[in-house]
């Protein structure tokens, strides 16, 4: 048996002492009267006593039960473990309410409510049909889902006030993560098997389980529930477009240099959207719009459009869907981004073979090729600094964005170390593999902050020279990385005609600890010829030759140039790709801690600057905003600093489409039923007989109280 | 302004009569009260010796009325006759402890009731010249003083009341045999006792003054608690002569002990009409005349009997 409000039980025990204290403290308490007739006295006392005795300990009994009643009463008793209709009372029945928070719960419905307001009132229904004693646990489902308890909670007024107080958010959402959470509440709870439910209010709409933690829920068996009953509270036509993948290709370098700018258009209803068109502001200014085809159900359009950024530094670019008739989810009508404009890209060339030729160097035809972009003299996109290994040790790498190491023989431990560090904080490594290169020196670790960081994705099997009646060409067949987009189709750019002369062969094993690699450019061997990681903010990659006309002949190839910019410019995006994140995540930026005295501010879309204070990360002073609810730019200042970052919703959200009752199966079990009318979901909880003991003891009390006062009466009329 | 006439009768109210500390004084204002009242004067007139004339008043019995007199003077006269003295009163009084008993509610103690009563009987008595003599007794016959019909005897009375103060527990049967040995003459015994003792005991005493030809009225004296237990809370009463102790709950045990009385007070009363003892219960806090009315009636009688 448990109680409602156990703190009252608890004190009705200690109160039900008290006729007894009263009877002992009575007893003490008595007058004292000379008597003369003490002969009638004592034999009517001889008579009576017997019955006194036995009369005033029924009533000493009566009382410390009318007491303990009242207290039981008003704590409100009921019994959890009883099975089912086997006592006075059906069991306990657990529930869990995962309320669908994410952003397509948006949606207006026919009524002109939204998706999570019908969703909140059928919670509210959910609670208010819950019998006294039943446990009820609230889960918000945005990602990350959210448990509002620990345990089922008894306390309905409390449940109630959480889901009077939730809000949309503009999040994914996570449902098989929050059933695995109401699973985890439910088997806190106290109530036995078939008694434990949970409720899930969502639209039901197919992102919603698309997520990857889908794949732990495992299956019925695993999950601590009895019935899975999703409701439908999503609008019933879901006509919506969305504007998505607002980009524009690698660093934007130079004002005034033509830019382009690309877009996707989605429609995810089930009807074909004539009449549409899209606004390209830069800041608040129009600067084009697009008008678009008809488009038909579920069809994506990729449109773009160039123009050049009047000035360098951060700019905001917003691309906004008109439509000729609203659809019902309009926050996604609108895609930001952040773009940062730079005047120059700073590289750091390391060349490992210096010879007096300077066509012997490693990076020789690189730097001329970064060159090109020189206007007398003047070195205009990229600007240049050769040095040695040894010089390297000495140079502050932060002053770079990129920096490329030209078939070097080995670095110290520590040029290592300062290297990845630089790298996972956003720096752009390029690495040219000649014949020089000493492989187990490469195929280090570094320990930044607390974890382990491997520059090279792979392990170096052996370096190959190839017989010169052996041809070994680089193949571009089934790349589509947007790096080499511009080669695909030019045959006689030379890319696809150069011979590599020399190469390193990579193992195939996988490394213990993957790392998010891929192979760009292949060997027509099937050998990777160029790998690109990413490695925490940084990236880097990896030419598995040289740069030299020793390595291959592609240096002499017209395709180089153009390569080996777009190269460098993708180098160096590293940075930059973190200022364009999705509702939820993080905004992180490096502060330097000279320049930065005191907290920094953001300023989100909608709200006034707020004051956050730079925190110590990994031996850096570092800034982290948390609260990117709102999709839109945010200011983030640092000292003389300022970044902007985009925060857009995830376009996966967008998608309204609901799943079905089989698909619902599928993913969770036949445990898991489908309703799909909100009001019809009350009457689906199920519900018995009163459990709560409330009524049956104060029928009791009532009774106990009738008897203490027929016991009083016969026990003599007050004089 | 109207000058308030006084009342003797408010004298018969005991908590009136309380508030007179003089015991003489109490009995004779208790006497006039009760004269006051009555609407004829049992006092004269039933003897056959002239005494004198007094003017007429209204309630005198016209029997008397001297119509010569009236002839002559034109006024009503009574006559009046000097009584016989041929009637010995014995005012047997219980100073045992338990008669000093005197409940919150009740003005009285038994035993001063007891005094109040028997003081203004024999003032009572001698103003109509019968001989009065006095008894006071508990487990034994404390003090006695001899029948005399004198008027000085009352003071005499008065005092030995006054300084009545028992202490032990009742032996009816001794002192009743006692006084039956001891009374040469026949007496009109007046017995004022709560008689809490044996029944039997006391029974048996009366009938043996009877088989000495004496005439006994018993004066059941009682307190007011005592007849109706009005206790609600926990009480420990404490047993007076030697009785011991009893922590008790009264609104238990009120039933039982009302029923235990009752039936005691039944017994005696039938008891008492058995040995042709005139009984009268008196309530401590009721007015005292009942107790003189019962004398005098007895008296009344028993005048005509000896006549």
């Amino acid at each position: 048996m448990s109680f409602v409000h156990p703190g009252i039980a608890v004190a009705t025990l200690g109160l039900a002492l008290l006729p007894l204290l009263i009877h002992l403290i009575n007893r003490r308490r008595y007058r004292r009267e000379p008597w003369a007739a003490m002969i009638f006295l004592v034999k009517a006392h001889r008579r009576s006593q017997n019955r006194i005795r036995i009369d005033r300990w029924w009533l000493l009994a009566l009382r410390t039960l009318a007491i303990l009643l009242i207290g039981l009463t008003i704590a409100r008793p009921y019994m959890s473990k009883l099975g089912s209709g086997r006592f006075l009372t059906a069991p306990q029945y657990d529930r869990v309410l995962i309320i669908d928070d994410g952003l397509s719960m948006q949606a207006r419905l026919e009524d002109g409510r939204s998706a999570f307001d019908a969703a909140k009132k059928a919670a509210v229904q959910l609670i208010d049909k819950a019998q006294a004693g039943d446990g009820l646990g609230v889960i918000t489902a945005s990602s990350p889902p959210r448990s509002w308890m620990d345990q089922p909670a008894l306390n309905r007024g409390a449940v109630h006030e959480i889901v009077a107080s939730l809000q949309c958010s503009a999040r994914t959402t996570d449902l098989a993560a929050a059933v695995r959470q109401a699973s985890e509440i439910l088997s806190r709870g106290n109530a036995v098997e078939g008694c434990r439910e949970i409720y899930v209010l969502t639209d039901l709409s197919r992102a919603s389980f698309d997520h990857a933690s889908m794949n732990i829920v495992g299956g019925e068996s695993t999950l601590n529930v009895d019935r899975l009953l999703f409701i439908n509270v999503g609008p019933e036509v879901r006509t919506n477009l969305a504007v998505t993948n607002l980009r524009c290709d690698g660093q934007i370098i130079g004002a005034g240099v033509p830019v382009r700018m690309t877009w996707d258009v989605t429609n995810h209803g089930s009807e074909t959207v004539a009449g549409a068109k899209v606004e390209l502001r830069l800041g608040d200014r129009l600067v084009q719009t697009v008008k678009l085809d008809a488009m038909s159900p579920h069809a994506i359009v990729t449109k773009t459009a160039e123009f050049a950024f009047p000035r360098a530094g951060p700019h905001r670019v917003t691309a906004t869907l008109l439509l000729p008739r609203p659809d019902v989810l309009e926050i996604d009508n609108t895609c930001h981004l952040a773009v940062q404009v730079a005047e120059q890209i700073p590289v750091l060339l390391v060349e490992g073979e210096s010879g007096n030729e300077p066509s012997r160097q490693s990076l020789f035809y690189y730097r001329v090729a970064l060159a090109t972009s020189s206007h007398d003299g003047v070195e205009r996109f990229f600007r240049t600094t050769t040095r040695t290994p040894g010089e390297m040790e000495s140079e502050i790498l932060t002053d770079y964005d990129v920096i490329a190491l030209g078939d070097v023989r080995r670095l110290s431990e520590a040029t290592w170390d300062r290297l990845a560090q630089w790298v996972c904080e956003g720096g752009g490594l390029i690495m040219f593999l000649g014949k020089n290169v000493q492989q187990e020196n490469y195929e280090r670790e570094s320990i930044v902050g607390a974890k382990s960081v491997r520059l090279m994705p792979f392990e170096l099997a052996d370096f190959v020279r190839v017989d010169t009646d052996e041809t070994i060409r680089f193949g571009l067949s089934g790349q589509s990385h947007s790096l080499l987009a511009d080669f695909v189709g030019h045959d006689q750019g030379g890319l696809q005609m150069a011979r590599v002369k020399h190469y390193w062969r990579t193992r195939k094993e996988p490394l213990p600890r993957s790392t998010a690699s891929r192979t760009i450019l292949n060997l027509s061997n099937s050998e990777p010829a160029m790998v690109a990681s990413r490695v925490e903010k940084g990236r880097v990659l990896i030419w598995l030759t040289g740069a030299n006309m020793d390595d291959s002949s592609l240096p002499a190839k017209p395709d180089y140039l153009p390569l080996m910019l777009n190269t460098t410019v993708f180098a160096a995006t590293g940075a930059d790709a973190d200022r364009n994140v999705y509702v939820g995540d993080f905004l992180v930026q490096d502060v330097d801690a000279a320049d930065a005295a005191g907290p920094g501010t953001v300023i989100p879309p909608r709200n006034g600057a707020i004051q956050v204070q730079p925190r110590s990360m990994n031996e850096a002073l570092s800034l982290t905003f948390r609260d990117t609810e709102q999709p839109g730019f945010y200011q983030v200042n640092t000292g003389k600093t300022g970044v902007l970052f985009a925060v857009n919703i995830n376009p996966e959200a967008s998608d309204l489409r609901a799943i079905d009752e089989a698909e619902l199966k599928i993913r969770f079990g036949s445990k898991s039923a489908l309703v799909n009318r909100a009001n019809e979901a009350d009457a689906l909880v199920v519900t018995g007989p009163a459990r709560e003991f409330a009524r049956v003891s104060m029928f009791i009390l009532i009774t106990v109280v009738l008897l203490e006062t027929m016991i009083a009466t016969s026990m003599g009329p007050r004089k | 302004m109207v000058r308030q006439t006084d009342d003797y009768r408010k004298y018969l109210d005991p908590a009136v009569l309380a508030k007179i500390r003089s015991l003489d004084l109490r009995a004779r204002l208790l006497v006039q009260g009760f004269i006051s009242g009555m609407h004829h004067s049992p006092l004269r007139g039933v003897s056959i010796e002239f005494a004198e004339y007094r003017k007429y008043c209204q309630g005198d019995d016209l029997r008397h009325l001297d119509w010569k007199a009236y002839g002559r003077t034109d006024k009503h006269y009574v006559k009046q006759y000097e009584q016989e003295t041929n009637l010995q009163l014995l005012l047997a009084v219980d100073c045992s402890e338990s008669m000093s008993y005197r409940s919150a509610s009740s003005p009285l103690s038994k035993r001063d009731y007891a005094t109040t009563v028997s003081a203004a009987m024999a003032y009572l008595a001698l103003q109509q010249s019968d001989a009065v003599a006095l008894v006071t007794f508990d487990s034994e016959v404390r003090r006695t003083t001899r029948a005399s019909n004198n008027p000085n005897k009352w003071k005499l009375v008065v005092q030995e009341l006054e300084s009545a103060q028992g202490t032990g527990d009742t032996a009816f049967r001794s002192v009743f045999d006692e006084l039956a040995e001891t009374l040469a003459q026949r007496h009109l015994i007046v017995i004022l006792s709560d008689f809490l003792g044996e029944m039997t005991d006391v029974l048996n005493g009366i009938r043996h003054l009877r088989h000495r030809g004496h005439e006994p009225i018993v004066l059941h004296t009682l307190d007011r608690a005592e007849l109706t237990f009005p206790f609600d809370q926990p009480v420990r009463f404490n047993g007076l002569e030697g009785m011991g102790t009893l922590l008790t709950e009264p609104r238990v045990m009120r039933e039982r002990y009302l029923s235990e009385l009752n039936e005691f007070l039944g017994a005696f009363r039938r008891g008492c009409h058995e040995q042709q003892a005139d009984y009268e219960l008196l309530d401590t806090s009721t007015p005292l005349s009942v107790a003189l009315s019962a004398y005098l009636a007895v008296r009344s009688k028993r005048s005509k009997h000896w006549r």
